[in-house]
């Protein structure tokens, strides 16, 4: 057995044993389950609603509701496919209620650090990041998260089914459908 | 395999996720088809420019005050719901009170007007003797002295005729006697002696 898979299934037993502790009354268990997952929830949730400072309101508002509704899951999929689960809905709800303002936004949606050497690098770097943004928010809502969870959290096929409740093969269909428009939407960088 | 097929494994090959089997094969069509090596490369540009994408990393503050932020909403949500349920009950209590009172206007005004429209008596909710009374000195003022007679009781035409005669008989002592004997001629006074007379002599045998 590899290394990397006895890691996996050592953290699996201390996310398990850390949900039991906060079922059974022991509140600060649920502060290590926040601290283990909040940066791939916050990764996750700026990928999907690509703006900043929304991403760092809903990434807490995860926790918050995986906090009220933690009591209630029964373990019949593991901690963080239930997370997951948790933040793609959330952030699918966002953009479709905030679509309109998510557009209107979009310019203060990707600020790259900008350097005083190459300023006119810098400026491409930025209309990129704006085409991308523009490009992931057109998705329709499932292909969007299918694409972010394989491309940037780089899940399996099989673990994105579990996190959406579709077969693998709807996840590959939607996978390969969501870079088809990505390749058709950023045409204009590419050729 | 046709170009379709070979097309929708093109982003798994890309990404070699694909079976040695499957991988065999879609490198076998990509060798002498022009039109999917061509797909194949848009594939590859659209990855490369996605790597390309800015990463961005909050400031260490934010993964500071991460839990804390959480526990502060929480705590937010448990006061919103449990703060607001007795006023929202309080709230809905005096607006479902407020309803029903309204409710119970309009039906009682809505009532009235339907009986008045069905021909109805609108005293219907008073004792029936009283509601009938009052019904009929309503259309008094259309009705003949007879008619208004016959509204009320025997005890209460015996009651009336007991007054008239107290009113007769005050009225008579205050002088009516006086005016009444002087509009008699000597004739009248004559007669009216005699019955006297009659009727005092009558007493007394009695």
């Amino acid at each position: 057995m590899s290394n990397k898979l006895e890691h996996q299934k050592a953290n699996e037993e201390i996310i398990r044993e850390l949900v039991w502790k906060f079922k059974h009354g022991e509140e600060k268990a649920y502060n290590e389950l926040v601290n283990l997952f909040k940066q791939k929830i916050f990764n996750l949730v700026l990928k999907m609603v690509r703006n900043r400072e929304d991403a760092m309101d809903l990434a807490q508002e995860v926790f918050v509701k995986a906090y009220h509704s933690l009591k209630d899951f029964r373990e019949e999929a593991s901690f963080s496919t239930w997370l997951y689960r948790i933040a793609v809905n959330l952030s699918l709800n966002f953009t479709q209620r905030d679509k309109f303002r998510s557009f209107i936004l979009l310019e203060e949606m990707t600020q790259p650090v900008l350097s005083k050497d190459s300023p006119l690098k810098d400026l491409e770097q930025k209309e990129l990041n704006q085409a991308i943004d523009r490009a992931v928010l057109k998705l329709p809502g499932k292909q969007r998260a299918v694409f972010i969870l394989r491309h940037y959290q780089e899940l399996p096929h099989s673990e994105i089914a579990k996190i959406l409740d579709k077969s693998e093969g709807t996840i590959k269909a939607n996978y390969f459908q969501a870079v088809k428009k990505l390749r058709k939407f950023l045409a204009g960088f590419t050729e | 395999m046709k170009c379709k097929h070979i097309k929708i494994k093109l982003v798994d090959y890309f990404e070699n996720s694909l079976s040695p089997e499957e991988k065999s094969l879609v490198q076998g069509h990509l060798d002498i088809c022009p039109d999917c090596q061509r797909e194949l490369q848009k594939i590859r540009s659209t990855f490369a420019l996605l790597k390309n994408e800015s990463q961005y990393e909050p400031e260490e503050a934010y993964w500071t005050n991460f839990v804390p932020g959480v526990r502060s909403k929480i705590e937010k949500d448990r006061r919103t719901t449990l703060v607001p349920i007795p006023r929202f009950k309080i709230a809905g209590g005096v607006i479902g009170l407020t309803l029903v009172i309204m409710l119970g206007i309009f039906l009682f005004r809505a009532d009235q007007k339907v009986m008045f429209k069905s021909g109805e008596e609108p005293y219907s909710y008073l004792l029936p003797v009283e509601s009938e009374k009052i019904d009929q000195l309503f259309y008094a003022e259309t009705s003949s002295e007879s008619q208004i007679s016959r509204l009320f009781s025997e005890t209460d035409k015996d009651k009336l005729a007991l007054a008239e005669t107290e009113l007769e008989k005050t009225n008579w002592d205050k002088g009516g006697k006086e005016e009444a004997l002087t509009g008699l001629d000597l004739k009248q006074l004559e007669n009216l002696k005699k019955d006297l007379e009659k009727t005092k002599f009558n007493k007394e045998i009695l």
